[in-house]
Protein backbone atom coordinates (compact mmCIF):
# COMPACT_ATOMS: atom_id res chain seq x y z
CA UNK A 1 0.00 0.00 0.00
CA UNK A 2 2.87 2.38 0.75
CA UNK A 3 4.42 1.91 -2.68
CA UNK A 4 1.18 1.44 -4.60
CA UNK A 5 -1.69 3.31 -2.93
CA UNK A 6 -4.10 2.28 -5.68
CA UNK A 7 -4.04 -1.30 -4.36
CA UNK A 8 -7.35 -2.73 -3.14
CA UNK A 9 -7.86 -5.67 -0.81
CA UNK A 10 -9.96 -8.82 -0.58
CA UNK A 11 -9.81 -10.47 2.83
CA UNK A 12 -11.27 -13.63 4.31
CA UNK A 13 -13.19 -14.95 1.31
CA UNK A 14 -13.45 -18.71 1.55
CA UNK A 15 -12.16 -20.60 -1.46
CA UNK A 16 -9.39 -19.30 -3.68
CA UNK A 17 -11.52 -19.15 -6.80
CA UNK A 18 -14.16 -17.14 -4.96
CA UNK A 19 -11.54 -14.74 -3.62
CA UNK A 20 -10.28 -14.08 -7.14
CA UNK A 21 -13.80 -13.55 -8.42
CA UNK A 22 -14.39 -11.08 -5.61
CA UNK A 23 -11.17 -9.33 -6.60
CA UNK A 24 -12.36 -9.06 -10.20
CA UNK A 25 -15.53 -7.36 -9.02
CA UNK A 26 -13.47 -4.66 -7.30
CA UNK A 27 -11.74 -3.81 -10.55
CA UNK A 28 -12.66 -1.88 -13.66
CA UNK A 29 -9.52 -2.23 -15.77
CA UNK A 30 -9.38 -4.98 -18.41
CA UNK A 31 -6.60 -6.74 -16.51
CA UNK A 32 -5.83 -6.68 -12.81
CA UNK A 33 -2.83 -7.57 -10.71
CA UNK A 34 -3.14 -10.11 -7.93
CA UNK A 35 -0.75 -10.08 -4.99
CA UNK A 36 -1.00 -12.87 -2.45
CA UNK A 37 -0.85 -11.96 1.22
CA UNK A 38 2.51 -13.64 1.75
CA UNK A 39 4.18 -11.80 -1.15
CA UNK A 40 6.94 -9.30 -0.47
CA UNK A 41 7.31 -7.26 -3.64
CA UNK A 42 10.91 -6.68 -4.75
CA UNK A 43 12.05 -3.10 -5.30
CA UNK A 44 12.57 -3.57 -9.03
CA UNK A 45 8.96 -4.60 -9.66
CA UNK A 46 6.62 -1.72 -10.50
CA UNK A 47 3.30 -3.12 -11.79
CA UNK A 48 3.87 -1.24 -15.03
CA UNK A 49 3.49 -4.04 -17.59
CA UNK A 50 0.98 -3.22 -20.31
CA UNK A 51 -0.75 -5.89 -22.37
CA UNK A 52 -1.11 -5.16 -26.10
CA UNK A 53 -4.75 -4.17 -26.52
CA UNK A 54 -5.62 -6.76 -29.13
CA UNK A 55 -3.75 -9.64 -27.52
CA UNK A 56 -5.68 -12.76 -26.60
CA UNK A 57 -6.64 -12.94 -22.93
CA UNK A 58 -3.78 -14.68 -21.15
CA UNK A 59 -2.96 -15.39 -17.55
CA UNK A 60 0.50 -13.98 -16.86
CA UNK A 61 2.52 -15.06 -13.85
CA UNK A 62 5.77 -13.46 -12.73
CA UNK A 63 8.65 -15.31 -11.07
CA UNK A 64 8.91 -15.53 -7.37
CA UNK A 65 11.58 -16.65 -4.92
CA UNK A 66 10.86 -19.29 -2.31
CA UNK A 67 12.60 -18.32 0.97
CA UNK A 68 12.90 -21.91 2.21
CA UNK A 69 14.33 -23.79 -0.76
CA UNK A 70 15.41 -20.86 -3.02
CA UNK A 71 13.43 -22.14 -6.00
CA UNK A 72 12.55 -19.33 -8.41
CA UNK A 73 9.49 -19.88 -10.60
CA UNK A 74 5.81 -18.92 -10.79
CA UNK A 75 4.77 -20.34 -7.43
CA UNK A 76 3.49 -17.45 -5.28
CA UNK A 77 4.30 -14.92 -8.00
CA UNK A 78 2.34 -11.81 -8.86
CA UNK A 79 -0.33 -12.50 -11.48
CA UNK A 80 -1.88 -10.33 -14.14
CA UNK A 81 -5.34 -11.66 -14.92
CA UNK A 82 -7.93 -10.84 -17.59
CA UNK A 83 -10.85 -9.52 -15.53
CA UNK A 84 -13.66 -10.64 -17.85
CA UNK A 85 -12.46 -14.25 -17.81
CA UNK A 86 -12.04 -14.34 -14.04
CA UNK A 87 -15.70 -13.35 -13.75
CA UNK A 88 -16.68 -16.40 -15.76
CA UNK A 89 -14.20 -19.00 -14.54
CA UNK A 90 -15.19 -22.47 -13.43
CA UNK A 91 -14.81 -22.60 -9.65
CA UNK A 92 -14.66 -26.40 -9.54
CA UNK A 93 -11.11 -26.89 -10.70
CA UNK A 94 -7.92 -27.67 -8.80
CA UNK A 95 -5.65 -25.06 -10.33
CA UNK A 96 -7.24 -21.65 -10.45
CA UNK A 97 -5.01 -19.97 -13.04
CA UNK A 98 -5.50 -22.61 -15.71
CA UNK A 99 -9.27 -22.48 -15.25
CA UNK A 100 -9.29 -18.77 -16.17
CA UNK A 101 -7.72 -19.17 -19.59
CA UNK A 102 -5.97 -21.90 -21.52
CA UNK A 103 -3.43 -19.27 -22.52
CA UNK A 104 -0.72 -19.01 -19.88
CA UNK A 105 2.45 -16.96 -20.05
CA UNK A 106 5.22 -17.20 -17.47
CA UNK A 107 6.97 -13.84 -17.37
CA UNK A 108 10.73 -14.09 -16.81
CA UNK A 109 11.01 -11.28 -14.30
CA UNK A 110 11.14 -11.54 -10.51
CA UNK A 111 8.16 -9.93 -8.80
CA UNK A 112 8.42 -11.00 -5.16
CA UNK A 113 9.53 -13.30 -2.41
CA UNK A 114 6.74 -15.53 -1.16
CA UNK A 115 7.14 -15.38 2.61
CA UNK A 116 4.76 -18.18 3.42
CA UNK A 117 6.80 -19.54 6.34
CA UNK A 118 5.15 -17.48 9.03
CA UNK A 119 3.93 -20.30 11.29
CA UNK A 120 3.94 -24.11 11.19
CA UNK A 121 0.46 -24.58 9.73
CA UNK A 122 0.66 -21.90 7.04
CA UNK A 123 4.06 -23.20 5.97
CA UNK A 124 2.86 -26.80 5.83
CA UNK A 125 -0.32 -25.82 3.96
CA UNK A 126 1.50 -23.86 1.27
CA UNK A 127 3.96 -26.68 0.64
CA UNK A 128 1.26 -29.33 0.67
CA UNK A 129 -0.93 -27.52 -1.86
CA UNK A 130 1.88 -26.76 -4.27
CA UNK A 131 3.29 -30.28 -4.17
CA UNK A 132 -0.12 -31.83 -4.78
CA UNK A 133 -0.28 -29.76 -7.96
CA UNK A 134 3.26 -30.63 -8.97
CA UNK A 135 2.96 -34.37 -8.36
CA UNK A 136 -0.50 -34.73 -9.91
CA UNK A 137 0.64 -32.53 -12.82
CA UNK A 138 -2.72 -30.77 -12.95
CA UNK A 139 -1.29 -27.48 -14.11
CA UNK A 140 -1.70 -26.84 -17.80
CA UNK A 141 1.58 -26.64 -19.69
CA UNK A 142 3.73 -28.19 -16.99
CA UNK A 143 7.04 -29.55 -18.21
CA UNK A 144 7.34 -32.95 -16.64
CA UNK A 145 11.08 -33.08 -15.91
CA UNK A 146 11.17 -29.53 -14.56
CA UNK A 147 8.18 -30.29 -12.36
CA UNK A 148 9.85 -33.39 -10.91
CA UNK A 149 13.03 -31.47 -10.18
CA UNK A 150 11.07 -28.78 -8.35
CA UNK A 151 9.19 -31.43 -6.43
CA UNK A 152 12.45 -33.00 -5.30
CA UNK A 153 13.72 -29.66 -4.04
CA UNK A 154 10.47 -28.93 -2.15
CA UNK A 155 10.71 -32.33 -0.46
CA UNK A 156 14.35 -32.09 0.59
CA UNK A 157 15.74 -28.55 0.90
CA UNK A 158 15.29 -26.03 3.72
CA UNK A 159 15.49 -27.74 7.09
CA UNK A 160 17.73 -24.90 8.30
CA UNK A 161 15.16 -22.20 7.45
CA UNK A 162 12.39 -20.98 9.71
CA UNK A 163 9.60 -23.59 9.74
CA UNK A 164 11.53 -25.39 7.00
CA UNK A 165 10.72 -28.78 8.52
CA UNK A 166 7.03 -28.04 8.18
CA UNK A 167 7.52 -27.12 4.54
CA UNK A 168 9.30 -30.37 3.82
CA UNK A 169 6.72 -32.45 5.64
CA UNK A 170 3.89 -30.65 3.82
CA UNK A 171 5.70 -31.16 0.52
CA UNK A 172 6.16 -34.86 1.09
CA UNK A 173 2.55 -35.37 2.16
CA UNK A 174 1.40 -33.30 -0.79
CA UNK A 175 3.51 -35.33 -3.20
CA UNK A 176 2.02 -38.53 -1.86
CA UNK A 177 -1.54 -37.19 -1.95
CA UNK A 178 -1.10 -35.87 -5.49
CA UNK A 179 0.24 -39.15 -6.79
CA UNK A 180 -2.50 -41.17 -5.08
CA UNK A 181 -5.24 -38.93 -6.48
CA UNK A 182 -3.75 -38.05 -9.84
CA UNK A 183 -6.99 -38.80 -11.68
CA UNK A 184 -9.41 -37.95 -8.90
CA UNK A 185 -10.51 -34.35 -9.44
CA UNK A 186 -12.77 -34.35 -6.42
CA UNK A 187 -9.91 -35.29 -4.12
CA UNK A 188 -7.57 -32.80 -5.80
CA UNK A 189 -10.06 -29.96 -5.41
CA UNK A 190 -9.90 -30.39 -1.64
CA UNK A 191 -6.57 -28.56 -1.60
CA UNK A 192 -8.55 -25.34 -2.02
CA UNK A 193 -10.61 -26.07 1.10
CA UNK A 194 -8.69 -24.53 3.98
CA UNK A 195 -10.87 -26.19 6.66
CA UNK A 196 -10.07 -29.61 5.22
CA UNK A 197 -6.38 -28.73 5.14
CA UNK A 198 -6.48 -27.63 8.78
CA UNK A 199 -8.13 -30.86 9.80
CA UNK A 200 -5.59 -32.91 7.83
CA UNK A 201 -2.73 -30.98 9.39
CA UNK A 202 -3.99 -31.46 12.93
CA UNK A 203 -4.57 -35.14 12.33
CA UNK A 204 -1.30 -36.03 10.64
CA UNK A 205 1.50 -33.62 11.29
CA UNK A 206 4.28 -34.31 13.74
CA UNK A 207 7.68 -32.74 13.10
CA UNK B 1 -4.18 19.96 -25.32
CA UNK B 2 -2.26 19.49 -28.59
CA UNK B 3 -3.78 17.91 -31.68
CA UNK B 4 -6.82 18.48 -33.87
CA UNK B 5 -10.15 18.97 -32.16
CA UNK B 6 -13.06 16.90 -33.41
CA UNK B 7 -16.16 18.86 -32.43
CA UNK B 8 -19.45 17.06 -33.14
CA UNK B 9 -21.30 20.40 -32.97
CA UNK B 10 -19.78 21.38 -36.29
CA UNK B 11 -21.88 18.91 -38.27
CA UNK B 12 -25.49 18.28 -39.24
CA UNK B 13 -27.38 15.69 -37.25
CA UNK B 14 -29.76 13.18 -38.78
CA UNK B 15 -31.98 10.86 -36.77
CA UNK B 16 -32.37 7.56 -38.63
CA UNK B 17 -35.38 5.40 -37.80
CA UNK B 18 -37.11 2.48 -39.44
CA UNK B 19 -39.75 0.79 -37.29
CA UNK B 20 -38.45 1.27 -33.73
CA UNK B 21 -41.42 1.59 -31.35
CA UNK B 22 -39.60 4.25 -29.35
CA UNK B 23 -38.30 6.23 -32.34
CA UNK B 24 -40.67 9.20 -32.03
CA UNK B 25 -39.91 9.55 -28.33
CA UNK B 26 -36.16 9.36 -28.97
CA UNK B 27 -36.37 11.90 -31.77
CA UNK B 28 -38.26 14.34 -29.55
CA UNK B 29 -35.57 13.83 -26.93
CA UNK B 30 -32.88 14.60 -29.51
CA UNK B 31 -34.75 17.72 -30.63
CA UNK B 32 -34.84 18.92 -27.03
CA UNK B 33 -31.02 18.92 -27.13
CA UNK B 34 -30.40 19.66 -30.79
CA UNK B 35 -33.47 21.44 -32.26
CA UNK B 36 -32.12 21.42 -35.81
CA UNK B 37 -31.70 17.67 -36.02
CA UNK B 38 -33.21 16.23 -39.21
CA UNK B 39 -34.84 12.84 -39.66
CA UNK B 40 -34.88 9.99 -42.15
CA UNK B 41 -37.57 7.41 -41.53
CA UNK B 42 -38.59 4.10 -43.04
CA UNK B 43 -35.93 3.71 -45.72
CA UNK B 44 -35.34 0.03 -46.36
CA UNK B 45 -31.77 -1.25 -46.28
CA UNK B 46 -28.95 0.13 -44.11
CA UNK B 47 -26.86 1.32 -47.03
CA UNK B 48 -29.77 3.16 -48.65
CA UNK B 49 -30.88 4.65 -45.32
CA UNK B 50 -27.40 6.01 -44.61
CA UNK B 51 -27.22 7.49 -48.10
CA UNK B 52 -30.53 9.23 -47.43
CA UNK B 53 -28.96 10.75 -44.30
CA UNK B 54 -25.91 11.86 -46.24
CA UNK B 55 -28.07 13.55 -48.84
CA UNK B 56 -29.77 15.63 -46.17
CA UNK B 57 -26.45 16.87 -44.80
CA UNK B 58 -25.09 20.29 -45.72
CA UNK B 59 -21.80 19.78 -43.87
CA UNK B 60 -18.91 17.56 -44.95
CA UNK B 61 -19.68 15.16 -42.12
CA UNK B 62 -22.96 14.02 -40.67
CA UNK B 63 -23.80 12.79 -37.19
CA UNK B 64 -26.22 9.85 -37.48
CA UNK B 65 -28.32 8.86 -34.49
CA UNK B 66 -30.11 5.51 -34.73
CA UNK B 67 -33.85 5.34 -33.98
CA UNK B 68 -33.42 3.32 -30.80
CA UNK B 69 -30.91 5.80 -29.35
CA UNK B 70 -31.54 8.20 -26.52
CA UNK B 71 -28.64 10.61 -26.89
CA UNK B 72 -26.79 12.10 -23.95
CA UNK B 73 -26.33 15.88 -23.83
CA UNK B 74 -22.72 15.25 -22.82
CA UNK B 75 -21.94 14.00 -26.32
CA UNK B 76 -21.98 17.59 -27.60
CA UNK B 77 -20.09 19.06 -24.67
CA UNK B 78 -16.76 17.39 -25.27
CA UNK B 79 -14.25 17.77 -28.09
CA UNK B 80 -12.13 14.76 -29.00
CA UNK B 81 -8.49 15.76 -29.44
CA UNK B 82 -6.82 13.77 -32.18
CA UNK B 83 -3.09 13.29 -32.64
CA UNK B 84 -1.89 15.33 -35.60
CA UNK B 85 -1.14 13.35 -38.73
CA UNK B 86 -2.40 10.18 -37.15
CA UNK B 87 -4.76 9.17 -39.91
CA UNK B 88 -6.64 10.06 -43.03
CA UNK B 89 -9.24 12.25 -41.31
CA UNK B 90 -11.50 12.47 -44.35
CA UNK B 91 -12.00 8.72 -44.49
CA UNK B 92 -12.67 7.93 -40.85
CA UNK B 93 -15.91 7.48 -38.93
CA UNK B 94 -16.08 8.60 -35.29
CA UNK B 95 -17.97 5.90 -33.46
CA UNK B 96 -19.20 6.65 -29.94
CA UNK B 97 -19.94 3.89 -27.48
CA UNK B 98 -23.50 3.26 -26.42
CA UNK B 99 -24.84 1.90 -23.16
CA UNK B 100 -27.23 -1.00 -23.74
CA UNK B 101 -30.50 -0.58 -21.85
CA UNK B 102 -30.96 -4.32 -21.37
CA UNK B 103 -27.61 -5.78 -20.46
CA UNK B 104 -25.37 -2.86 -19.52
CA UNK B 105 -22.75 -3.51 -22.18
CA UNK B 106 -20.98 -0.48 -23.58
CA UNK B 107 -19.50 -0.62 -27.07
CA UNK B 108 -20.24 0.43 -30.61
CA UNK B 109 -23.46 -1.50 -31.13
CA UNK B 110 -26.17 1.01 -31.99
CA UNK B 111 -24.04 3.99 -31.04
CA UNK B 112 -23.92 7.49 -32.51
CA UNK B 113 -21.51 7.90 -35.42
CA UNK B 114 -20.10 10.84 -37.27
CA UNK B 115 -19.53 9.98 -40.93
CA UNK B 116 -17.75 11.75 -43.76
CA UNK B 117 -20.58 12.41 -46.22
CA UNK B 118 -18.50 11.48 -49.24
CA UNK B 119 -17.64 8.15 -47.69
CA UNK B 120 -21.30 7.25 -47.24
CA UNK B 121 -22.14 8.21 -50.77
CA UNK B 122 -19.28 6.12 -52.16
CA UNK B 123 -19.70 2.99 -50.02
CA UNK B 124 -21.39 -0.24 -51.07
CA UNK B 125 -22.42 -2.18 -47.97
CA UNK B 126 -25.23 -4.38 -46.66
CA UNK B 127 -27.95 -4.87 -49.27
CA UNK B 128 -25.79 -3.64 -52.18
CA UNK B 129 -22.52 -5.13 -51.03
CA UNK B 130 -20.31 -7.10 -53.34
CA UNK B 131 -17.77 -7.66 -50.58
CA UNK B 132 -18.48 -10.31 -47.93
CA UNK B 133 -16.71 -8.32 -45.19
CA UNK B 134 -19.32 -5.53 -45.35
CA UNK B 135 -22.36 -7.61 -46.25
CA UNK B 136 -24.00 -7.42 -42.82
CA UNK B 137 -22.22 -4.43 -41.31
CA UNK B 138 -20.09 -1.41 -42.13
CA UNK B 139 -16.33 -1.36 -42.57
CA UNK B 140 -15.03 -1.43 -38.99
CA UNK B 141 -11.52 -0.65 -40.18
CA UNK B 142 -12.60 2.88 -40.94
CA UNK B 143 -14.02 3.41 -37.44
CA UNK B 144 -12.28 5.47 -34.79
CA UNK B 145 -13.72 3.71 -31.79
CA UNK B 146 -14.36 5.97 -28.83
CA UNK B 147 -14.84 4.79 -25.26
CA UNK B 148 -16.99 7.84 -24.56
CA UNK B 149 -20.64 6.90 -24.18
CA UNK B 150 -22.73 9.14 -26.42
CA UNK B 151 -26.14 7.54 -25.96
CA UNK B 152 -28.24 4.81 -24.45
CA UNK B 153 -29.42 2.26 -26.96
CA UNK B 154 -32.94 1.50 -25.79
CA UNK B 155 -33.94 -1.74 -27.44
CA UNK B 156 -36.54 -3.12 -25.05
CA UNK B 157 -39.65 -1.24 -26.11
CA UNK B 158 -41.29 -4.37 -27.50
CA UNK B 159 -40.60 -8.12 -27.58
CA UNK B 160 -39.75 -7.90 -31.28
CA UNK B 161 -37.34 -5.00 -30.84
CA UNK B 162 -35.52 -6.71 -27.98
CA UNK B 163 -35.41 -10.08 -29.72
CA UNK B 164 -34.17 -8.59 -32.97
CA UNK B 165 -31.45 -6.56 -31.24
CA UNK B 166 -30.21 -9.61 -29.35
CA UNK B 167 -30.47 -11.89 -32.37
CA UNK B 168 -28.67 -9.56 -34.79
CA UNK B 169 -25.79 -8.61 -32.58
CA UNK B 170 -25.28 -12.11 -31.22
CA UNK B 171 -25.06 -13.49 -34.74
CA UNK B 172 -22.48 -10.84 -35.67
CA UNK B 173 -20.45 -11.48 -32.51
CA UNK B 174 -20.66 -15.24 -32.90
CA UNK B 175 -19.72 -15.06 -36.58
CA UNK B 176 -16.64 -13.01 -35.63
CA UNK B 177 -15.37 -16.31 -34.22
CA UNK B 178 -16.58 -18.19 -37.31
CA UNK B 179 -19.36 -19.81 -35.32
CA UNK B 180 -17.18 -21.04 -32.46
CA UNK B 181 -17.47 -19.50 -28.99
CA UNK B 182 -13.84 -20.37 -28.30
CA UNK B 183 -12.66 -18.35 -31.30
CA UNK B 184 -14.58 -15.18 -30.51
CA UNK B 185 -12.26 -12.41 -29.30
CA UNK B 186 -12.57 -12.19 -25.51
CA UNK B 187 -14.07 -8.71 -25.46
CA UNK B 188 -16.70 -9.74 -27.98
CA UNK B 189 -17.29 -12.93 -26.01
CA UNK B 190 -17.92 -10.84 -22.93
CA UNK B 191 -20.54 -8.85 -24.86
CA UNK B 192 -22.12 -12.02 -26.24
CA UNK B 193 -22.21 -13.48 -22.72
CA UNK B 194 -24.09 -10.41 -21.49
CA UNK B 195 -26.57 -10.57 -24.37
CA UNK B 196 -27.29 -14.21 -23.54
CA UNK B 197 -27.60 -13.89 -19.76
CA UNK B 198 -28.41 -10.40 -18.52
CA UNK B 199 -31.68 -8.49 -18.73
CA UNK B 200 -34.45 -10.22 -16.80
CA UNK B 201 -34.75 -7.06 -14.71
CA UNK B 202 -36.00 -4.88 -17.57
CA UNK B 203 -39.18 -5.14 -19.60
CA UNK B 204 -38.70 -7.47 -22.58
CA UNK B 205 -35.10 -8.07 -21.56
CA UNK B 206 -35.47 -11.84 -21.71
CA UNK B 207 -36.48 -11.51 -25.36
CA UNK B 208 -33.01 -10.16 -26.07
CA UNK B 209 -31.43 -13.10 -24.22
CA UNK B 210 -33.63 -15.47 -26.18
CA UNK B 211 -32.81 -13.78 -29.49
CA UNK B 212 -29.07 -13.91 -28.74
CA UNK B 213 -29.17 -17.60 -27.89
CA UNK B 214 -31.39 -18.45 -30.82
CA UNK B 215 -29.11 -16.53 -33.18
CA UNK B 216 -26.09 -18.59 -32.12
CA UNK B 217 -28.05 -21.80 -32.27
CA UNK B 218 -29.42 -21.11 -35.75
CA UNK B 219 -25.90 -20.32 -36.98
CA UNK B 220 -24.87 -23.75 -35.73
CA UNK B 221 -27.79 -25.15 -37.74
CA UNK B 222 -26.68 -23.42 -40.95
CA UNK B 223 -28.65 -20.15 -40.81
CA UNK B 224 -27.64 -17.68 -43.52
CA UNK B 225 -26.42 -14.63 -41.61
CA UNK B 226 -27.00 -12.38 -44.60
CA UNK B 227 -30.66 -12.36 -43.52
CA UNK B 228 -29.64 -9.94 -40.77
CA UNK B 229 -30.02 -7.16 -43.35
CA UNK B 230 -33.60 -8.11 -44.17
CA UNK B 231 -35.90 -6.93 -41.40
CA UNK B 232 -38.99 -8.46 -43.01
CA UNK B 233 -37.42 -11.90 -42.87
CA UNK B 234 -36.18 -11.29 -39.33
CA UNK B 235 -39.70 -10.35 -38.31
CA UNK B 236 -40.96 -13.59 -39.86
CA UNK B 237 -38.34 -15.56 -37.94
CA UNK B 238 -39.48 -13.87 -34.73
CA UNK B 239 -43.12 -14.76 -35.39
CA UNK B 240 -42.15 -18.36 -36.03
CA UNK B 241 -40.35 -18.73 -32.69
CA UNK B 242 -42.66 -16.47 -30.67
CA UNK B 243 -45.43 -19.05 -30.50
CA UNK B 244 -43.11 -21.72 -29.14
CA UNK B 245 -41.42 -19.56 -26.54
CA UNK B 246 -43.61 -16.77 -25.19
CA UNK B 247 -45.49 -18.84 -22.62
CA UNK B 248 -42.30 -19.70 -20.79
CA UNK B 249 -39.53 -17.54 -22.12
CA UNK B 250 -37.06 -18.34 -19.35
CA UNK B 251 -37.40 -22.04 -20.02
CA UNK B 252 -37.00 -21.47 -23.75
CA UNK B 253 -33.76 -19.57 -23.06
CA UNK B 254 -32.45 -22.28 -20.78
CA UNK B 255 -33.32 -25.01 -23.25
CA UNK B 256 -31.13 -23.22 -25.78
CA UNK B 257 -28.22 -23.27 -23.32
CA UNK B 258 -28.49 -27.06 -23.31
CA UNK B 259 -28.45 -27.13 -27.10
CA UNK B 260 -25.54 -24.67 -27.31
CA UNK B 261 -23.61 -26.78 -24.79
CA UNK B 262 -20.71 -24.48 -23.96
CA UNK B 263 -19.17 -23.55 -20.62
CA UNK B 264 -19.98 -19.88 -21.22
CA UNK B 265 -23.69 -20.47 -21.81
CA UNK B 266 -25.67 -21.17 -18.66
CA UNK B 267 -29.16 -20.37 -17.45
CA UNK B 268 -30.33 -16.79 -17.89
CA UNK B 269 -29.72 -14.62 -14.84
CA UNK B 270 -32.57 -13.91 -12.44
CA UNK B 271 -33.85 -10.37 -11.90
CA UNK B 272 -31.62 -9.95 -8.85
CA UNK B 273 -28.54 -11.41 -10.51
CA UNK B 274 -29.05 -9.26 -13.61
CA UNK B 275 -29.19 -6.14 -11.46
CA UNK B 276 -26.13 -7.21 -9.49
CA UNK B 277 -24.18 -8.08 -12.63
CA UNK B 278 -24.82 -4.69 -14.19
CA UNK B 279 -23.91 -2.92 -10.98
CA UNK B 280 -20.74 -4.81 -10.23
CA UNK B 281 -19.23 -6.12 -13.47
CA UNK B 282 -17.76 -3.41 -15.65
CA UNK B 283 -17.71 -4.04 -19.41
CA UNK B 284 -14.31 -4.35 -21.07
CA UNK B 285 -12.66 -1.26 -22.50
CA UNK B 286 -13.78 -0.90 -26.10
CA UNK B 287 -10.80 0.83 -27.63
CA UNK B 288 -7.16 1.71 -26.93
CA UNK B 289 -7.95 5.14 -28.47
CA UNK B 290 -4.40 5.32 -29.77
CA UNK B 291 -5.48 8.20 -32.02
CA UNK B 292 -6.41 10.44 -29.06
CA UNK B 293 -3.86 13.09 -28.11
CA UNK B 294 -2.41 12.68 -24.63
CA UNK B 295 -3.58 9.09 -24.37
CA UNK B 296 -1.58 7.12 -21.80
CA UNK B 297 -0.96 3.44 -21.19
CA UNK B 298 -3.48 1.86 -18.83
CA UNK B 299 -2.57 1.42 -15.18
CA UNK B 300 -4.21 -1.82 -14.10
CA UNK B 301 -5.91 -2.24 -10.74
CA UNK B 302 -3.99 -4.13 -8.05
CA UNK B 303 -5.71 -6.43 -5.55
CA UNK B 304 -4.08 -7.81 -2.43
CA UNK B 305 -5.70 -11.11 -1.44
CA UNK B 306 -5.48 -12.36 2.12
CA UNK B 307 -7.26 -15.02 4.11
CA UNK B 308 -5.69 -15.82 7.47
CA UNK B 309 -2.00 -15.12 6.84
CA UNK B 310 -0.24 -13.67 9.84
CA UNK B 311 2.05 -11.32 7.88
CA UNK B 312 -0.46 -9.61 5.66
CA UNK B 313 -0.90 -6.42 7.69
CA UNK B 314 2.78 -5.63 7.37
CA UNK B 315 2.54 -5.06 3.59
Amino acid sequence: MRRFPRAKRVHGVKGIHNAYKEAALLCSTDYFWVVDADAEIVDSFNFDYVVPFFDIARVRVWRCKNPINDLVYGYGGVKLLPRCLVNKMDVNTTDMTSSISKHYEPVQELSNITKFNTDPFTTWRSAFRECVKLSSQTIQGQVSQETLERLDVWCSVGTDKEYGKYAIQGARQGREYGLENKNNNEALRKINDYSWLKELYERTVSV
Amino acid sequence: MSGIAFNPNAYDIVFLSYDEPNADENYQHLLSIKPKAKRVHGVKGSDAAHKACAELATTDRVVIVDGDNKVLPSLWRRNIWIKQGHFDWDNKVFSYSSLNSINGTSYGNGGVKCWPVEKILAMRTHEISDDESVSVDFDFDSYLQLNTIGSHTVVNSSPLQAWRAGFRDAVKLYMSGNGSFDDVDWRNMDRLYSWMHVGADVENGLWACYGARLGCYLIQRGYDHHELCDFDRLNDTFKMYYAASHNNLEKACNNLSILLNHRYVGNVFSVEKSIEYKEKVKPPVRSPEEFVAGNKDPEYDIVFISYDESTDNKK
